[in-house]
Order: C-alpha cells, then structure tokens, then sequence
C-alpha cells in the first residue's frame, strides 16, 4: 500500500538544492577565473612574440640603416663629383665655330665671293623672360651655400639652353643661281638651320651686274 | 537559509562581474592598445626597410655612376686648370700662329668673372692671314690641352694696303676657365 508520506524532510532536500546551486555557481566562477588566467597566459604569449618581432625588425632595420650609412656617403661623394660633370657637360654642349666656318667655305662655289662672315651668340630668352615676369627678376635667396651652387648652375644651364649661335654672311655672287647653290651646299652641310637668304643689286659695283647676297642662319645645337 | 544562499550567490556573481570589468578595464584594453602600438610600430618599421631596401637596390647603379662621374671629373680636371693664366694662352697662341702662318694682332683679356663656381676669362683676338691657316688655328684653339669656348667670331677681308689678295682680319672673342679655387688654397694664399 502506497502512503502519501515524504520519509526525507524537505528541508533537507532545499540544502542539498541550494548547496548545489553555490557549488554550481563556484564552479562557474572557478571557470572563469580558469578562462581570465588562461587569457593573461595566451596574451602574454602574444605579447612575448609582438616583442621577439619587434627585436628582430630593430635589428633589421639598423643594419638597413648602416648599410644606408653606406649609400648615403656614396651620395654624398657623388653630389660635387655630379655637380662639376653637370657643368663640364655644359661647357662642352657648344658648337664646335671652326667646323661652321670650313662648311661655309666649303660650301662656297667658284663664282661667289664672301665678305664677312660672323657668328654670334644670341641669348633668346631674354626677351620671353622679362615677358612672362613682368620685369627684371628678383635673385632667390638660397637656403644654403650648396641650393645656391645648385641654382647658379640651373641658371646656367638654361643660359645654355636658350643661347642660339647665328650664321651671318655678306658676299657677292655673279648669278642668283649661285646663290641658290651656295645655299642648297649650306643647308646639305648638317652644320645650320633655319636658313633665310636675301639677294639684291650690287650697287657698289659699276662694272659689273654683280648680286649682294646676306645669309642668316641658325647653327645646329651640337657639332 | 534560503536568504543566506541567495546572498552568497549574489556576492559570487557581483564578484565575479567586478573582475571581468576590472580585467578588461585594467589588463585586456591596455595590453590590447600596447599590442596594437607594437604591431603598428612592426608595420611602419617593415614599410621603412623595404623602402632602405629599394635605396639600397640601387647601390651597383651608385658605384657605377660614381666611377663614371669620377672619369668625367678626370676628365674635366686635365681640361680645366687650377688657374687661368692668360700669358702662358697668349704663348700658346702666338706659337700656333707662327707655325701656321697667321698673324696675332692684338689680343685684350677682359676683366676675369666667376661662372657657377669656376671662373672665366674672355680674351678678344685679332688675327690676320689665309682663310685656311685661321681656320685651322681655331679648330685647333677649340681643341687644344686646356678648354677654351670660341663664343664671337668676325671675318672680314682686310682694310690695309699692301697686304696679300685672299688675307682676312679675324676677330674672336674666347673665354678661358679654371676651376674653382678652393678655400684651403685661398687661405694659405692669404698667409
């Protein structure tokens, strides 16, 4: 026969329960205070590899840095060295006059005398320069002895640049034909450019029906 | 009984709570913020070697360039003197004249100037005889042992009487270089 009667108390049965309850509850806080410590362990670790990178990427980096030493005192032997070839080149970027004067004799036919015979250096820019500017230009003022070296040298380089050697030639010839062919020979000689010629009446001569002719011509940047 | 549980348990979650905020507050945000400054700093360092290592790349091209730049400098020491020494050209001149026959009138150096840092000097000459001798004299002017730039030339036929058909009165005017002077020299010139 089944009684509706409890043998263990109920008030046993709540301890065990709540007993079990801050067992489970210690368990968890155990747990996590398992997962913080294992959480320290793991990013000290990291912190450890970051570091050990860290170390390596210094180490690295300086002997970069002394290999760079190198090339920078490379770069420093090197920065008079280029600056004198700079204008040594500059120098030497002028056309060779003795050649254009061989071309124009040689060039010259039987029948054709030559007067005068100049070549000149015209600065081109000059004109454009004040132009564009609105006057004379100030000179900048250089940061350093070097900038300035620097910019006296771009100056000149651009003097260069802009620096056009003219043909000019006065003479007389008995025909406009020879003219003509004195011209053709010149302009075949690869020694000028841009060449204008005007021909007209000798008037100096009586004599004769001679032609005066005046050449003018660009010469050719290198030769 | 039942109080005293849920006391304790509330003490153990706050507890527990307190610790998760004070390790995030005072361990996990400032070791992640460190961690992440290293590993910027790891970055920004890499960034910087392959750039030193781009430069450094071109260490063979910076030989080559040096021993070529030191070639020309060579170069432009055996063409360009230490000093301009306007006798020792008119020497020269002259000489170059006599052996090809053309006559030196005049010859007038202009006042020395500095160019860049070298220096230069403009002589105007004068010079008379045939068209071929002086052409010659001036092919050899341009390419004689010190560098020296033909900047005018004039050719005219000459105005004298008693002069040979076919002679020619020259004018060029030249300039004459010299490297700059440096200032230990300069120093001990002043002593």
């Amino acid at each position: 026969m089944v009684t509706g009667v409890d043998f263990l108390p109920g008030e046993y049965w709540k301890r065990r329960a709540s007993q079990r309850d801050q067992f489970y509850l210690l368990a968890i806080g155990g747990a996590l205070i398992l997962l913080l410590l294992g959480s320290i362990g793991h990013e000290t670790r990291k912190t450890g590899l970051i570091r050990q990178q860290l170390r390596s990427v210094d180490n690295e980096y300086q002997s970069v840095l002394d290999q760079m030493a190198d090339v920078q005192r490379l770069e420093e032997r090197q920065a008079p060295l280029a600056f004198n070839a700079r204008f040594y080149a500059l120098l030497r970027a002028h056309p060779s006059l003795s050649r254009v004067l061989a071309a124009s004799a040689a060039s010259c036919p039987p029948r054709l005398t030559l007067n005068t015979i100049s070549v000149r250096g015209i600065h081109i820019a000059d004109a454009e320069q004040k132009k564009s500017r609105g006057g004379p230009a100030e000179p900048a003022v250089a940061a350093s002895a070097a900038a300035a070296r620097r910019e006296q040298l771009d100056r000149f380089a651009k003097e260069r640049e802009h620096t056009r050697f003219t043909l000019h030639i006065v003479g007389v010839a008995e025909t406009d034909l020879d003219v003509v062919s004195f011209v053709d020979r010149l302009e075949r000689s690869e020694c000028v450019t841009d060449l204008t010629f005007n021909v007209s009446e000798d008037s100096s001569s009586r004599t004769s029906e001679l032609r005066k002719f005046t050449i003018q011509c660009r010469l050719t940047k290198v030769l | 009984m039942a109080a005293n549980s849920r006391r304790n348990t509330l003490i153990l979650v706050a507890t527990m709570l307190v610790t998760v905020v004070l390790y995030v507050l005072l361990y996990w945000m400032p070791h992640n913020r460190q961690m992440a400054r290293m590993q910027a700093d790891i970055v920004d360092k890499r960034l910087k070697i392959d750039e030193q290592r781009l430069k450094l790349a071109q260490l063979p091209a910076l030989h080559s360039d040096l021993a070529l730049l030191e070639t020309i400098n060579r170069q432009m020491t055996e063409r360009v003197p230490e000093s301009i020494n306007v006798r020792e050209f008119v020497a020269a001149i002259y000489e170059m004249g006599e052996r090809r026959g053309v006559s030196i009138t005049s010859v007038t150096p202009q006042i020395a100037t500095h160019l860049v840092t070298f220096q230069q000097q403009p002589v105007t000459l004068t010079l008379g005889g045939r068209f071929h001798a002086i052409v010659e004299l001036l092919h050899e002017l341009e390419t004689t042992e010190h560098l020296v730039e033909l900047t005018d030339i004039e050719v005219k036929p000459t105005a004298k009487p008693g002069e040979t058909q076919g002679s020619l009165e020259v004018k060029v005017d030249v300039r004459l270089f010299a490297r700059p002077i440096k200032p230990r020299l300069l120093s001990q010139t002043n002593d």
